[in-house]
This record gives structure tokens, C-alpha cells and sequence, in this order.
């Protein structure tokens, strides 16, 4: 692998990601445009967390990377390896154990700590694209704060279906100023952006942009005073640790139709089966 | 002119001769054969059948060699033989839920029944240029990562015939119903496409459409030009039969094995107070192995019935005949290219309209 | 006392001159119809008063509380913030200035969002409470404004505007396009609700009949300039300019 360098990008590229990702912390939830690169995995798979993580690795980084939760999801495995091949850094299951966790859809059930940094694979950074596709009317909305108009959707849907029918990649407002995309996690995860102490990145490499929020900001959902944030997760305990406080994953068990509940975060699941000898 | 015609046809036979030359290349290379074609540029064959419209990868590797890897006009070669071709009888339709599946995979369930079989696919390969040009295209060079904890479990030989999960979503009715079993369409290929357009003929117009074409407007949909919320429920690859009846018989006898690629997509509720929320479908069908081709095609195939769900028609995917009469490329490319031919009495006519009217405007036309 | 004063305010459109040299004032309350053919600048006018479109000379002035102020002086915010708190804009055509993929109560309750309204119950009342006033039936909050008709439709976006009681609403031809039974049950809503809520509207029409039963005063616009303008009362029963008598003696009749 001497073709490439550590951790695969060359150090202009991390360097320019590395500047982009400074004034990403400067200025909460706006989104940064970036001279994001072809990376050797496909636009959707996470390359704009690949590049973040890239630009942000150094020798002595322990880097955890999950899909969907899991970290034996094919995708989780390809980056893993990606990074494993390309920069011969320690990997980890442990989310204390990381000190770089990169994810696609979840954050990790274990309270992240200050010091770690967490970094999202975002598809679609334009929280306002459900309103409108078009990215200059978009970047003229957040520069005046002009987000009347994303309330009267979650107006239209209490109005239509009794409560707000966003289920993930529920928008947030950043410190009362920016309306950010937290990337397509569950509207069940949200609450754990706010105020943690981790570092959190957040890349999309197809649209090009890059965005932060720095540890301990405030990170609040869009909601009405009398329909509070109410996000919803499977009424059920895992089947495999019984946790009955964390995010579940639907299992098909057979053709009978009949479901099962386990643990998305398949670490955590792990962590407390161990605890309890289950 | 009759010196002018003459040098058309001089023209034309030296074009045809140089084409052919630079067809095949050096002439110290061996030249490549059809069997090779089909064999290690299956994708492309894949495609050629697809738009098409003909399932025969001997014939496709051939119009492939013949073309000069252009794939459209591959395409086009294919088009123009079938279009000879009797059309003795119509096949029955063809069974997807007894394919047997070399891949199958759901985006919105880990795990289900028949499990998820990724099959032959670059979808977790590292797009690493292999350094060593000369060599053969390498799979993927590392070695397989065994997944933590554990070691990696065998794959289970496939089952006979893997459940649906769009069935298991309708079990719970929480998908809509499927549509129709259809009472059989207009033909596309034996009858011209008309407006309005119902859903099986624009199927079929997608299955034959250009595939950039189709991934562009799927791809349009996904960044707000009419947002689906897609989820793949399922994606599978695999060979089914297909049967006919002689009329001289009158049952099925089966006639051989296709490959197509099927994806069915789960897209958000289209619910409201009064109607229960529930996830509506898109469908993608093609020749081949063409994950691109089927998913693109069940984002548009959802976004034409925007205005059947109720939903505003304001983006390009959702506007069917926009997507229907610009989607097959062999149309597309003859038209696009055509304006290559002489054209110069039409332009002949055009000058002089606009020096008349700069006249009529008192500009100087002098420099006209 | 001037809410807001065009100050000399010129537009031109490739050659021609939309606006020459124009200035007008608007009181607090008052109520101004500016009249002309089409092509008399009378909408040129009002958009440049409304901050939608730049003079190329000239300022428009605004009162938002300390004074008269240029309001172009606080970039694209602050007049987006005027637009959207201090101002209103009633359009010809509803069908454009509505959400037509948005419920009658969406569409009421949307400027109140924007002003920071975050209580789900208070914006529904309010939207209610507003239908109710432009006389459109409560039970139909819910519904997608594509089934009402022409004057519905008007009379919402006369409710969609007017739900944050704006010091100054424009309106450009709002019965425009009506039946002229529609028209007038429109002129009566309007007349009875910004005198009641004490708004100033600028108001262009080509229909002096309308300038007749809203305004208090009437400016008269021809070829880019205003060439009369005095109570209404005053400009409609004994016009000065020869091209206004021909505009009053050419609807009187009918």
C-alpha cells in the first residue's frame, strides 16, 4: 500500500478538510463547503465521514466504525478495513475504547466522553431540502434565519396525521441560529447530540459540505410548546441483552411473519450481556 | 451535383473502411471474440439486452464487438435486428418470487427469512486501481476481515424460493397493496407509446430506458425534485424461467432461464387523518445483472405516481410523459445526433431571415 | 405622521422609464390607492416601495419606530424582517403568494411561525379565529386551499397576511380577475378590517370604483409619473388633470 498515504488521503487534502473542519467549529451547524475528493468507495457509502476521518487520524487513534448501529455490518467492515489498510491504526469494537467512531445512522448507546470525537456519514446536509431542492434559495434561507416555513411542515403533519411523521434525520436547531440535518439518525438519537461532550464532525462528500458541532453545544429539535420532541422506538426489550432503554432493530424471524427486537448498537448489546452473564 | 453525389459515396465507403480498421485495432493483438465478451464483460451485455430490449447475450456481445464498445449503439444494433424478428407468441409472465436469487438483499430489515445474500457485487470493494497494468483485474486484493467476535459463519445454500418482503410488510398492511395483476398492457414494442400512459407501460418504457438517464432522475428525486423517502425493501438477482404455450399444446412448457434484476422500494406513507399511514411501492425490473439500472427505475417508476398518491407534480421524475418520451436512448441518440447531417437549407433560410430583420431594425449587416 | 415616503425614486426597464422621479408619502392609518392604465408605472410603484424591487435612484423610507429610514439600509434582513412583521402583501394572484400544498391553517398560521409563534394550539385558534373573520368556514382548516374558489382563495390570503396585524399591507389589484359580485364582498371585508386593525395600505388598481370605497387618497399615475394626487373625494368628484377627468369620466358611467 506505499501508493498511498497514511490513512489513504495526501496531506494537502487533509490539511484543506482539516481547515474546513475549524471553521465547522467556529460556526455550529453551518455547513462548510469543502473541496471534497473521489474517494475509493463509492459517493453514499460515507465519504464525506471517510475524508473527515482521514483528515482527523493520527497514528495513536483507536477508530470504531458502525453501520446502522453495528460494527459487522458490511459497510461498517469495508470502511474498517479501508482504514485498517490504509493506515494500519488500531480499530475497536469498545466505543469507550475509540477515540475516533465513525457512524452512519446511530450514535453509539454508550455516553460518549470529552476527547472523543464522533463522526457522521451524511447524505443530504440541506435540512431545508424537503422545502426546497435548490441549494442557492437554501443557503439564502439560513443566512437570514428564515425557518418560518420548516415549522409549517411539522404544523402540516400535526394538523394532518396528530404529530410530527418525521421519523430520522429529524432537523435541529444549533445554538439558536442554524437548522441542521443530524445526519439520518433516528429521531431516537437526537437527544444525544445535545450538550455532549464529545466532538462531533459531520461530512457528506457527494454535496461537498462539512459541518460541527463543538463539545457541549446546544442542539434543540424543532417543536411546538404543546407537541413537544416525542421520537419513537420499538415498544420492546432486546431479545438478546433485554435492554428495554435502547434503539431496536426488527428481525423477520421466519416466514410466518413473527418479529424479533434485538440491540442496534451491537456493542453495547455485547457490553451488557457480559455485565449480566446473559 | 452529379460530381457531388459521387463524392458522397467515395466519402462514405472510405468512412466505412477506416471505421473498420480502427474497429479492430492493431492488427499484431488477437481479436477479441463475442464468447469473451459475454463472458468478462457481462455488465456491458447486461446493459446491451436491456436497452435493447432483447435477451440474447450471444447477439449482445456481438453488436458490442461490432459497435466498438458504444453501448447505445450496441443497443441500437439489437433493436433494429428484433424489430425483424416474427413475434410468434407471448410468454407467460415471468415468476420472480421463484427466482433463484445469487443475491438478495433488504435495506430495511438486518436480518429476515432466506437471510441476505450479497452474491456476486463491487458494492464493498476499495475502487483501488490495480498498479500492475499488464496483470488481470484483480478482485479485492485484502484478505477478508473476519468479523469481530466471531468467525465468519458459511454461507447457507439458497432456498428454494426466498419470501418477499413486500409480502411480509402487506401481511401487516403496511405497504399498499400491489397493483393489478394486469390485464395484459399495450406492447411497446408493437404498438406506439401513448399518453395517459398506465403504470405497466411506463414499466415497460423503464425497463428498455437509457440507464443514465433513468439514474439521473432517480438520482434527482433523492436531493428534493420530488423526494420519495425510498427505502430498498428488497433487491434480487437471479435466473427465472419462462414459459410459453404453443397454441398447438395449451399448457406451459418452460423454454429456458433469464437473468433479471428485480428491486422493489419501500417509499414513505402517503397517509393523512383519514386514510391510515402506510408505505407505498416502486418497482424496477431488468435484463441482467443491473443493480443501478433496477433501483434507478423504482425511483422514478414511484415518482411517476405522485399524481395518482396525491402528491404535487412539480419535479421532472414526476412528470410521466416527460420521463416516458425521453427515455429510450435509441430515440434520444438519433435525434441528438442527427443534427450532424447537412442541414444547410434550413440554415440557408434562417440567414436570410435574420438579415432581413437587422435590416428591418436599420442595423448593419455587413458583418453577417 | 409619515409611516413611509417614496423619495424621488426612478426605475427604468432597459429603455424605457417604469418610474421617473417619484415621491409619495403614506401616513399611519391612511389608506392610498394609486390609479393609472396598466403601463402607468402604478405597479413598478408599489414593488419598489415594498422593497421587491431596488430604484435605480431614489430611496424608500420607513418609520419602524425611531424615525424615517432608508429600508434598504439594513441589507436583505432587515427588510426581509419588515416584509415579514411590520408589512403585508395582498397579490393578485393567490394561487402564487399561498402554499397550495399547505392547509387553509397553515397558510394563516405561516406568518406567525415565522414571527416566532411556537405554540401549536395558539396558532390553530388564531387560524380559526381568522377564517372565521374572512368569512370562510372553520371546519375547513385542514383542507388544501386547491378546492376554494377564486374569492376563498383571495379572502385567505387576505387572512394569511392580515393574522399578524402588519402596520402597512400593499395590495396589487386584490379583486382583480373577481366577479364583480365576488369584488365587492372582498372591498367590504378589507375596508372593515383595516380600519378596524388601523393598518396603512398602499393599494394599486386600474379600477377607480375600488380606489372610490377603500382609499382616502388618491395618487394618479401616468407614463412613470404622478400627475395628480389629493383626498379621494377630492380627486374622483373634480379632478385637476385632464388624464384623470378621462379616467373618472370613463368608469363613472358604468
Amino acid at each position: 500500500m506505499q501508493l498511498y498515504n497514511f490513512a489513504y488521503l495526501d496531506e494537502h487534502t487533509k490539511r484543506m478538510i482539516r481547515r474546513a473542519i475549524l471553521k465547522a467549529v467556529a460556526i455550529p451547524g453551518h455547513q462548510i463547503p469543502f473541496a471534497s475528493r473521489e474517494m475509493p468507495l463509492p459517493y453514499g457509502w460515507g465519504t464525506g465521514g471517510i475524508q473527515v476521518t482521514a483528515a482527523i487520524l493520527g497514528p495513536d487513534d483507536v477508530l470504531k466504525v458502525i453501520d446502522q448501529g453495528a460494527d459487522d455490518t458490511t459497510n461498517a467492515v469495508s470502511i474498517r478495513r479501508f482504514f485498517a489498510r490504509t493506515s494500519s491504526i488500531r480499530t475497536t469494537t469498545r466505543t469507550p475504547e475509540a477515540s475516533v467512531i465513525q457512524t452512519r445512522h446511530r450514535i453509539p448507546e454508550t455516553a460518549l466522553r470529552a476527547g472523543q470525537i464522533i463522526v457522521y456519514q451524511v447524505p443530504i446536509p440541506e435540512p431545508l431540502y424537503r422545502l426546497t431542492p435548490s441549494r442557492a434559495d437554501a443557503a439564502r434561507m439560513h443566512a437570514l434565519a428564515d425557518y418560518g416555513a420548516m415549522h409549517v411542515r411539522l404544523y402540516e403533519d400535526i394538523a394532518r396525521h396528530g404529530r410530527v411523521a418525521l421519523a430520522y434525520d429529524y432537523p435541529v436547531m444549533v445554538n439558536g441560529r442554524y437548522l441542521m440535518s443530524p445526519s439520518p439518525i433516528p429521531a431516537y438519537d437526537n437527544p444525544k447530540l445535545h450538550m455532549n461532550p464529545a466532538l462531533q464532525l459531520f461530512g457528506a462528500g457527494r454535496e461537498k459540505r462539512l459541518y460541527a458541532l463543538p463539545p457541549y453545544t446546544e442542539v434543540r429539535p424543532l417543536d411546538f410548546e404543546d407537541h413537544p420532541f416525542d421520537p419513537h422506538r420499538a415498544d420492546a426489550a432486546c431479545a438478546l441483552c433485554g435492554a428495554a432503554d435502547t434503539y431496536l432493530d426488527e428481525l423477520i424471524a421466519d416466514d410466518t411473519g413473527r418479529r424479533r427486537f434485538i440491540c442496534s448498537d451491537t456493542d453495547s448489546c455485547d457490553s451488557r450481556r457480559e455485565e449480566t452473564g446473559a | 451535383m452529379y460530381v457531388a453525389v459521387k463524392g458522397g459515396e467515395q466519402a462514405i465507403d472510405a468512412a466505412h473502411r477506416w471505421m473498420a480498421e480502427e474497429r479492430r485495432g492493431d492488427p499484431a493483438l488477437p481479436e477479441i471474440t463475442p464468447a469473451q465478451i459475454s463472458e468478462q464483460l457481462g455488465r456491458a451485455v447486461d446493459r446491451v439486452m436491456a436497452e435493447g430490449a432483447l435477451y440474447d447475450r450471444a447477439l449482445a456481445a456481438r453488436a458490442i464487438r461490432q459497435a466498438q464498445g458504444d453501448l447505445i449503439e450496441a443497443a441500437f444494433l439489437l433493436r433494429a435486428y428484433r424489430a425483424t424478428l416474427p413475434r410468434l407468441v407471448d410468454s407467460e409472465p415471468v415468476d420472480t418470487g421463484a427466482m433463484r436469487a445469487k443475491r438478495r438483499i433488504s435495506a430495511v430489515f438486518k436480518d429476515l427469512p432466506g437471510g441476505q445474500r450479497l452474491g456476486p457485487t463491487m458494492d464493498y470493494t476499495h475502487r483501488l486501481l490495480d498498479p500492475d497494468a499488464t496483470g488481470p483485474a484483480a478482485p479485492e486484493p485484502a484478505p477478508p476481515e473476519p468479523p469481530p467476535g466471531e468467525p465468519a459463519p458459511a454461507e447457507p445454500p439458497p432456498p428454494a424460493a426466498l419470501p418477499r418482503v413486500m409480502a411480509m410488510l402487506g401481511a401487516d398492511a403496511l405497504i399498499e397493496p400491489d397493483g393489478d395483476p394486469a390485464p395484459a398492457a399495450a406492447d411497446l414494442t408493437t404498438a406506439p407509446l401513448g399518453f395517459p400512459a398506465p403504470r405497466p407501460l411506463r414499466l415497460q418504457a423503464l425497463a428498455r430506458g437509457d440507464e443514465g438517464f433513468l439514474l439521473a432522475l432517480g438520482y434527482s428525486t433523492q436531493r428534493g425534485y420530488g423526494n420519495n423517502h425510498p427505502f430498498v425493501g428488497e433487491l434480487r438477482v437471479g435466473e427465472v424461467a419462462v414459459s410459453l404455450v404453443p397454441p398447438e399444446l395449451g399448457f406451459a412448457i418452460e423454454i429456458g432461464e433469464i437473468t433479471l434484476t428485480e428491486c422493489e422500494m419501500v417509499n414513505q406513507f402517503a397517509g393523512s387523518r383519514n386514510v391510515p399511514a402506510q408505505f407505498t411501492r416502486g418497482y424496477g425490473l431488468c435484463f441482467g445483472h443491473a443493480d443501478r439500472k433496477a433501483i434507478a427505475m423504482a425511483l422514478v417508476d414511484r415518482a411517476m405516481r405522485a399524481g395518482e398518491l396525491g402528491e404535487d407534480v412539480t419535479a421532472p421524475a414526476q412528470q410521466v410523459e416527460f420521463v416516458l418520451s425521453h427515455c429510450d436512448n435509441i430515440e434520444a441518440t438519433g435525434f441528438v445526433e442527427h443534427l450532424k447531417l447537412p442541414h444547410h437549407v434550413d440554415f440557408q433560410s434562417e440567414l436570410e431571415t435574420i438579415r432581413a430583420l437587422r435590416a428591418a431594425a436599420g442595423d448593419d449587416d455587413a458583418t453577417l | 405622521m409619515t409611516l413611509m415616503a417614496a423619495e424621488r425614486v426612478t426605475r427604468r426597464f432597459g429603455a424605457v422609464a417604469a418610474l421617473e422621479d417619484v415621491s409619495l408619502a403614506i401616513g399611519r392609518r391612511e389608506i392610498v390607492a394609486i390609479v393609472g392604465e396598466s403601463g402607468s408605472g402604478k405597479s413598478t410603484l408599489l414593488n419598489v416601495m415594498s422593497g421587491r424591487l431596488a430604484p435605480d435612484a431614489g430611496r424608500v423610507m420607513y418609520d419602524s419606530g425611531a424615525g424615517l429610514a432608508p429600508i434598504a439600509a439594513g441589507g436583505e434582513a432587515a427588510l426581509l424582517d419588515l416584509q415579514r412583521r411590520r408589512w403585508g402583501f395582498v397579490a393578485q394572484e393567490p394561487r402564487l403568494a399561498l402554499r397550495m400544498n399547505v392547509s387553509a391553517g397553515g397558510n394563516i398560521g405561516e406568518r406567525l411561525m415565522v414571527a416566532g409563534a411556537r405554540n401549536y394550539g395558539a396558532i390553530r385558534a388564531a387560524a380559526a379565529r381568522w377564517l372565521e373573520t374572512v368569512e370562510i368556514d372553520p371546519a375547513r382548516i385542514d383542507e388544501l386551499p386547491r378546492g376554494f374558489s377564486g374569492g376563498m382563495l383571495q379572502r385567505l390570503q387576505i387572512a394569511a397576511t392580515l393574522v399578524t396585524e402588519p402596520e402597512l399591507v400593499f395590495m396589487d389589484e386584490p379583486t382583480g380577475g373577481l366577479d364583480v359580485s365576488v369584488q365587492a364582498r372582498i372591498l367590504d371585508l378589507v375596508r372593515g378590517l383595516v380600519r378596524r386593525l388601523g393598518v396603512a395600505v398602499l393599494l394599486v388598481t386600474h379600477d377607480i370604483g375600488v380606489a372610490r370605497l377603500l382609499a382616502d387618497r388618491i395618487v394618479v399615475m401616468r407614463q412613470g409619473r404622478i400627475v395628480e394626487t389629493g383626498l379621494a373625494d377630492q380627486v374622483l368628484d373634480d379632478p385637476q388633470h385632464e388624464y384623470t377627468q378621462l379616467l373618472v369620466a370613463s368608469v363613472l358611467p358604468a
